[in-house]
């Protein structure tokens, strides 16, 4: 009986690889670039534009002790990782760098301000991110290992980053839970831990303007470093957080000042768009890795299975070897 | 043997085909920078082990040389939900069976390696490459 | 007399037909447990157990890795198939390097709970979510009805899924993969481990942990574990986030500080 169940689970699964696989073909046979909103698939959530969510007044559901309630699964819509300041450029993984058109028809930099779109580096930190990215494909040097490989915590901001992550609420907190790790956001104005405690996700406390989370995040240790281009930030860096929530329920933006004159010229933005999942967003492995939960004959639940990134990782995060 | 080779043919008309289109690289750590695109591997080895687990599954097989010399080999797929997808289920790596990978060799040195097609001892053969890997990054450039 | 015997009368039968809980709210609910809005017990908060389960579950005298402890195994020693507890010995003399706790791997269940550190619950109407400090890994405790995932899965923690009897969450527990340990003695399962957990106040601060675990690979029949639970009282206690399996590389992130400009940082760090 177990096996024809198994059997059963297979093969629903091929169909939906298979039916997400078809209707992203569809989509790529008409367009070139990243692609546009409501396709099919990982083109979904790659988007070239970040709309704007302006700030006010919350007018969607509320949780009982009056929280906005944006509950769920979520995901960025620009991209991965792999670049800062060029989400859908390719990253200096690429050993087979692609054509990609021109930079206006693709996602803007992640700094939103400055309005060049650099990160206002001091000279001595622009020239170490460049030897991180410069080392990332050979890393003969432990530093040179990114640290998301050794599935390290991928810090308060690269976290919206990496995969499709799941919000939930409670009276008094924010709690995100990502691939990477989690973040447990109270929402109190009581004072952060001491600052001789650094964490790879630091301190977080919270609260709601209306459709605008706001959280001040201390205790960092900036380990994570902010993408495979090799951005970062040190342990003196402050960062506030604004998430806007669109009213619809179905979008957010992220907004990041991080603040560390020790490493920057001045303060800069971080801004990333993000887009719920829900249960008819088809799988595609990357941003929406839920699954329909076994509740036969019911409203479709989706979840996620177990995140955990530690085991088993031996064999990674090794430096090359010498030539 | 024939409907082996078509079901190959399939699903590497199928993996083809999905590399056109744009979807981010999938692995938590960069494919090059672990393992080299120019060491490709191919290993036949007996199981020992497998872990199946995220964000990367491995197998570690004992590949016996000619001399009669046995390596143990670890083995890197993907996340479980990715090769469930593909129709791999932990159970097609059972301890004592044979099984023949070809991937790419870790830039340590070890005798780590990245799978990017594995074929069981039944014939099925499956493309479990990672999404930054050179096959699809060769396919993406075109 | 009969003034006396009919208030005594009557005073009893209040007693009788008023529970306890509601005798408490009527005296002002300081006893009272916490409920969620739908009337279940609410768990929220932090949790830690007391005494040295994680060292061995079994009772033990001192040693000099672990300090006694009076086991919290029913009947004292789990009842081991006889290959089983070969593997159990090999283990124990091992432990010191064998214990995946020793390289911060995730604990599992029901290790979390008596691991040591503590935890912080969460609780809606759809799940209870466990954030354990140890790792920081989180565990979902699903109680909207839904079942276990179909097929073969390998999970650290187990899959989860729970229904209310009366004021106790019994929580099923299976699909879970063979990596961890039941403490640091050694004490293990297989992937056949079946995990039954009770959980129920004793008081407002104090939660009843019963794990009944069954493995037929492991153990001639199922068996019981029992702890209490703690709850964090002091003021401003918080979870801090425990992620020990990056102290083997933590020096080398991001940029080492003598590496950076000559120039002294306008904070000093500590």
């Amino acid at each position: 009986m177990r096996r024809v169940i198994e059997r059963g689970v297979v093969a629903l699964f091929y169909r939906i690889w298979r039916a997400t696989v078809i209707g992203a073909l569809a989509v790529s046979a008409t367009t070139v670039a990243p692609t546009v909103v409501g396709a099919q698939g990982a083109a979904g959530f790659r988007e070239r534009t970040v709309p704007a969510i302006k700030a006010g007044e919350w007018t969607g559901a509320r949780l009982s002790d009056g929280q906005p309630d944006v509950q769920g699964h979520w995901s960025n819509t620009i991209g991965n990782h792999n670049n800062f300041t060029d989400p859908q450029g390719g990253g200096p993984d690429e050993e087979q760098p692609r054509q990609r058109g021109a930079r206006a028809d693709r996602a803007p930099s992640r700094v939103s301000d400055p309005v060049s779109g650099e990160v206002p580096f001091q000279p001595w930190a622009r020239a170490k991110a460049a030897e991180f990215a410069a080392h990332l494909s050979n890393p003969t040097r432990p530093e040179y290992v990114e640290p998301l490989a050794r599935c390290a915590p991928a810090g308060p901001t690269k976290s919206f980053m990496w995969h499709g992550y799941e919000i939930r609420q409670y009276p008094g907190y924010v709690v995100f839970l990502f691939d990477s790790g989690t973040r447990i956001i109270p929402l109190t104005t009581s004072a952060h831990l001491p600052a001789s405690i650094k964490l790879w996700n630091g301190d977080s406390r919270g609260h709601w303007e209306g459709n605008t989370l706001v959280v001040d995040v201390a205790n960092n240790n900036s380990k994570a470093r902010l993408a495979r281009t090799g951005e970062f930030a040190s342990e003196h860096v402050q960062i506030t957080e604004r998430y806007i929530f669109d009213a619809k329920g179905d979008r957010f933006t992220y907004e990041a000042v991080y603040t560390d004159p020790t490493v920057f010229t001045r303060p800069f933005t971080i801004t990333i768009p993000n887009k719920r999942i829900t249960a008819d967003t088809p799988q595609d492995g990357w941003n929406n890795t839920t699954f329909r939960a076994n509740a036969p004959g019911a409203e479709p639940i989706i979840e996620a299975w177990e995140r955990v990134c530690v085991e088993n990782n031996g064999p990674h995060g090794e430096i090359a070897a010498a030539p | 043997m024939v409907r082996v080779l078509m079901r190959f043919q399939a699903a590497a008309l199928l993996a083809v085909a999905v590399l056109g289109l744009n979807l981010p690289a999938a692995a938590h750590h960069a494919f090059s920078a672990e393992f080299d695109s120019q060491k490709p591997v191919e290993l036949r080895g007996v199981i020992t082990k497998i872990q199946w687990t995220n964000p990367h599954s491995w197998i570690f097989v004992e590949v016996k040389d000619a001399s009669g010399a046995v390596t143990p080999w670890a083995v890197e797929f993907g996340a479980p939900y990715a090769l469930m997808q593909k129709g791999l289920r932990r159970t097609d790596f059972p301890i004592g069976v044979e099984v023949t990978v070809k991937g790419y060799r870790a830039k340590s040195g070890k005798a780590v390696a990245n799978a990017s097609r594995v074929l069981l001892a039944d014939g099925r053969d499956f493309y479990t490459g990672a999404q930054d890997s050179p096959e699809r990054q060769a396919a993406r450039a075109r | 007399m009969t003034r006396a015997f009919v208030l005594a009368s009557a005073m009893l039968f209040a007693l009788a037909v008023v529970s306890p809980n509601e005798r408490a709210t009527a005296q002002g609910d300081g006893n009272a447990i916490p409920r969620t809005s739908d009337g279940k017990p609410d768990f929220s908060g932090i949790w830690q157990t007391l005494g040295a389960a994680d060292y061995d579950l079994e009772p033990h005298a001192t040693r000099s890795d672990a300090p006694p402890g009076l086991g919290i195994v029913d009947g004292g020693e789990i009842p081991y198939l006889p290959a089983a507890l070969v593997q159990r010995k090999k283990n124990f003399a091992a432990r010191a390097t064998a214990d995946p706790r020793g390289k911060c791997f995730t604990l599992g269940t029901p290790r979390g709970i008596y691991g040591g550190e503590p935890f912080q619950i969460f609780q809606r109407p759809r799940d209870v979510t466990i954030v354990y400090q140890f790792g920081h890994p989180v565990r979902t405790i699903h109680t909207n009805g839904t079942q276990h995932p179909e097929g073969t899965l390998d999970f650290w923690l187990g899959d989860s899924r729970a229904r209310w009897e009366g004021d106790t969450l019994v929580v099923d527990v299976t699909q879970f993969n063979e990596e961890t340990w039941l403490d640091r003695s050694g004490n293990f399962h297989s992937d056949q481990l079946h995990v039954v957990e009770r959980w129920s106040y004793l008081d407002r601060n104090t939660i009843s942990y019963a794990a009944t675990l069954d493995d037929p690979k492991v153990y001639a029949r199922p068996w019981t574990l029992r702890v209490l639970l703690y709850r964090h009282l002091e003021p401003g206690f918080q979870l801090i986030e425990n992620y020990c399996y990056t102290l083997d590389y933590d020096e080398f992130y991001p940029v080492p500080v003598s590496e950076r400009t000559g120039q002294p940082s306008p904070q000093a760090a500590r």
